[in-house]
């Protein structure tokens, strides 16, 4: 292992994440099993005494889980010199085979985390805990990905030693690579910007529809998730190109390096944003007619939906001046 | 209408000192009427005003304010009743020494985020009302017994509560200052306030003011707890 402050701070707050995340699920079984607003029992109290507490607690944990992802691939970057062929994350997460999955798992847990945090905010507006079952419910979806994450994290950082020699970028996000970045890479640039803008101008129109006419709930929440997924293979089929204004470079993660701006923080930081409060609005909609709700939901939703699209435009329009303004044309090629 | 459901309230559950104040009682309490708990000290009348003033929550039952449950209510939610339903007068009186009698009154109308000159304006007049407009610069502790009940009123005032709470009001009052109070209250009482006061001082609970007396012996109510 190597003992870097940004790899122990990330193992201490997985496990306290953790540890936390398998307490309050033991706490959410209960609620699960026994809450009941109409009864005036002792466990009923003791349960809606604890609840506030619980959740605020876990909500700063999950709070930082989100932030975890990103100092997760700023750590992997950052040593990526102790590694013999690494010239980025890449190389890093490529030392042994639990660094893509460990990737995966935070991904899945920082949308998963993101939406126990819309939904842990709207469930605060209600004055009769509207959605507290729905709440610890997602909770304990959340909990496996959270331990597995902590697991393989922790395996994937315990077997990392400085001598091993991996794989630089170049090898793996080449169009000579396998696997499924090298089919991403063998797509033609033009149609795979055709759906990114489509993608994103149907999402647009969706929010919009949402906004003004309170329809399309699904459809927005819905085109959120599919613009998140072809927002991520089009940065590394053509966007990643623009900015390295190379050809064959399709690393996703070099665009994180100093060299280029670190553009890459808010690229993705946009499309994690916009992806997770697009997928808000719908994971709200299901509660819109819940009593103490009924005039807070569709508020939510709307704001959510607009720091969704704002997110998606500026991602847009970060992605269209570099392709407009870079002095490399990637059709020429 | 007020309506405590078998209400038990235990302190230190689960421990050596474990001690249980309420023992499933339950309470009407009339809106726009003076009810008075009345009992000897350790009856759990204080325990009980504070439940109702969503002061503390009870282990188990419910109460309920106008027919909505407030004892499951989420701690922001609590708060907002608290302050512009409930004014609360303490044996004590809980004045906050160091700071005039004006102050003292305007503190509760603090996080409304009213207008300050408004605020202002209606804690003087809440003083002036209780003949203390001279005294509202002078500070807590130059204020005489009577003033500074008073100004535990006034406080209790500001935020135009539905509902007064006073506990032992007339604990720490001689005679002449314990039927003052009384007269204030009402005042009160003829304005449309609801008023419960929990004492085992007799000028209390046998005053004409009490519609309903509610008796309370070691956490139970032996008499006046449900129906007219």
């Amino acid at each position: 292992m190597i003992l870097d402050p940004s790899i122990l701070s990330l193992l201490v707050s997985s496990l306290l994440i953790s540890l936390m995340t398998l307490y309050a699920s033991g706490y959410g079984v209960q609620i699960l099993r026994r809450w009941d607003i109409t009864s005036g029992s002792e466990l009923q109290l003791e349960l809606e005494r604890r609840t506030y507490l619980i959740s605020t607690i876990v909500s700063y944990f999950l709070a930082f889980q989100l932030v975890s992802l990103f100092l997760f691939i700023q750590t992997a970057d950052s040593i990526c010199h102790l590694f013999v062929g690494a010239m980025c994350a890449v190389g890093t997460l490529t030392v042994n085979g639990y660094g893509y999955p460990t990737l995966l798992l935070k991904v899945v847990t920082f949308i998963l985390a993101g939406l126990w945090l819309i939904l842990n905010h709207a469930d605060n507006q209600g004055y009769d805990y509207p959605l507290i079952k729905a709440k610890y419910l997602l909770l304990l979806v959340m909990a496996p990905f959270i331990l597995a994450e902590a697991v393989v994290q922790g395996v994937y950082f315990l077997g990392l030693r400085p001598d091993i020699i991996t794989s630089c970028c170049g090898s793996l996000f080449s169009q000579g690579s396998r696997g499924i970045a090298s089919e991403i890479l063998a797509a033609p640039s033009v149609p795979m910007k055709i759906i990114f803008y489509s993608s994103m101008l149907i999402t647009f129109a969706a929010g919009a529809r949402l906004i003004l006419q309170g329809k399309g709930v699904y459809l927005f929440a819905g085109m959120s998730g599919i613009t998140f997924f072809v927002s991520i293979v089009s940065i590394i089929s053509f966007i990643s190109l623009y900015f390295y204004e190379m050809p064959s470079h399709h690393c996703p993660f070099c665009i994180l390096q100093k060299e280029y701006g670190y553009v890459g923080y808010p690229l993705y930081g946009l499309m994690f944003l916009g992806a997770v409060t697009g997928l808000g609005v719908g994971l709200l909609q299901p509660f819109r007619k819940k009593g103490s709700l009924e005039k807070i939901i569709p508020a939510m939703q709307r704001k959510l939906a607009v720091i969704s699209i704002i997110s998606l435009l500026l991602l847009m329009v970060i992605v269209t001046q570099q392709i407009i303004f870079s002095s490399f044309k990637l059709e020429g090629y | 209408m007020i309506s405590a459901r078998d209400i038990s309230k235990v302190f230190n559950a689960g421990r050596p000192n474990e001690f249980t104040a309420l023992h499933g009682l339950s309470l009407d309490v009339q809106m726009h009427e003076t009810t008075i708990l009345k009992g000897p000290s350790g009856s759990g009348k204080t325990t009980l005003l504070g439940l109702i003033g969503c002061m503390a929550r009870p282990s188990t039952g419910r109460i309920f304010l106008n027919e909505r449950e407030i004892t499951s209510l989420p701690e922001r939610f609590l708060t907002e009743i608290r302050r512009s339903t409930f004014g609360f007068i303490f044996q004590q009186f809980n004045l906050i020494k160091g700071i005039s009698a004006l102050e003292n009154v305007m503190f509760p109308a603090y996080p409304t985020g009213e207008k300050f000159s408004t605020l202002r304006k209606r804690a003087l007049e809440t003083l002036e009302m209780f003949d203390l407009g001279k005294r509202a610069e002078a500070r807590i502790e130059w204020l005489s017994g009577g003033e500074a009940q008073r100004v535990a009123i006034a406080r209790a005032l500001i935020n135009k509560p539905m509902i007064i709470i006073a506990d032992e009001p007339t604990a720490h009052l001689d005679t002449k200052l314990s039927h003052e109070f009384m007269g204030i209250m009402s005042d009160l009482k003829a304005r449309g306030t609801t008023i419960i006061l929990a004492s085992h001082d007799p000028i209390v609970y046998d005053s004409d003011l009490a519609d309903r007396v509610v008796e309370m012996r070691d956490g139970h109510v032996v008499d006046g707890g449900t129906g007219p």
